[in-house]
């Protein structure tokens, strides 16, 4: 996967705020959430590392999660 | 309309409205919409006109008719949304928010929220306290400094309008009957969502709109609840005279 073309995207305190001009629409992501889609290039054993280094969880809850998230950007059209 | 000449010019949303118009319309133009005048190089033309057929405005043609000559607040009311529906897409330098403003002793308040939330009700009851106004439905706040410009009403003629105000304060409103009042702080990404919701022109702004949403939403913002308009304006009054 990898983020979709065109997205304004801006860091905030506790997360990432997300604007698709052409269809005019945001989000708003939570911080776990805009991990995975600022390293949604890498290979999903690769995002989950991340998420259990940050978090301090497991390598399999980690790897739930990521692709959860993934699927779920992917669902918003966040991910392509 | 064919050539539009443009006669009154007026600031709305940070830029000057060139306002061409029929002599049977002059002596609305030269009431309350002229407390709006601002000198200098007008940004865009608008023409009013009178015609047989219905009332009608034409965001492209930037023509707006009217069957007969209306009153004062019905010619505000129609050319204020009209003005917004222009003006609001186009800017690249403000963020409009859905939102009602007044000024206070320490900079403007703005008060946003969704239809039916209040501000209309507020921001007239605050101009009828002494507050001078600044915006009924959209308030633009300027990319770089923050500064909150005016813009005509739409339901009401107040005393007192405001030059262009720094932002002192934003309160999210929310006119809830039997609830109790309450105020509290939002930030973070509530505020950046709310904020992404009760916007105009993000689209035109793109990239600075989204950074300044983020700086508004890290900075944080008021939200108050209130079951009714003496418990709102009460709270509102306070916040503006304590800033608090």
């Amino acid at each position: 996967m990898k983020r979709k073309d065109g997205l304004l995207a801006q860091r905030i305190e506790d997360g990432l705020i997300i604007y698709d001009p052409v269809r005019d629409e945001s989000y708003v992501l939570n911080e776990t959430a805009a991990l995975v889609w600022e390293n949604a290039e890498l290979r999903e054993e690769e995002i989950a590392a991340i998420l259990a280094e940050r978090y301090d969880v497991g390598k399999d809850e980690a790897l739930e999660d990521a692709r959860a998230f993934i699927q779920e950007l992917g669902e918003k059209g966040l991910l392509v | 309309m064919s050539e539009i000449r443009g006669g009154l010019v007026t600031l709305h949303f940070g830029k000057r409205v060139a306002w061409d118009y029929p002599p049977e319309l002059a002596p609305l133009f030269g009431g309350f919409i002229s407390r709006f005048q601002d000198p200098g190089p007008p940004d865009i033309f608008l023409a009013v006109g009178l015609r047989e057929q219905e009332d009608s405005f034409e965001i492209e043609d930037r023509s707006c008719f009217f069957r007969e000559i209306p009153s004062e607040l019905d010619l505000i009311n129609v050319l204020s949304y009209w003005v917004r529906r222009m003006l609001a897409p186009r800017l690249t330098d403000a963020l409009v928010l859905h939102a009602s403003a007044v000024k206070a002793r320490s900079g403007a308040i703005l008060m946003m929220g969704p239809r039916g939330s209040g501000k209309t009700t507020l921001v007239k009851a605050l101009c009828e306290r002494g507050y001078a106004f600044i915006a009924e439905d959209g308030a633009p706040v300027g990319l770089d400094d923050l500064s909150v410009f005016p813009s005509m009403p739409m339901s009401f003629l107040p005393e007192a309008i405001a030059g262009p105000t720094g932002l002192f304060r934003i309160v999210s409103i929310r006119y809830a009957p039997g609830s109790p009042t309450s105020l509290g702080t939002i930030r973070g990404r509530a505020a950046a969502a709310e904020l992404l919701r009760e916007n105009f022109n993000l689209r035109a702004t793109g990239k600075p709109g989204l950074a300044l949403v983020a700086r508004l939403s890290e900075e944080g913002f008021l939200s108050l609840v209130f079951p009714s308009k003496n418990t709102g304006l009460r709270v509102i009054q306070e916040i503006a005279e304590l800033g608090t």
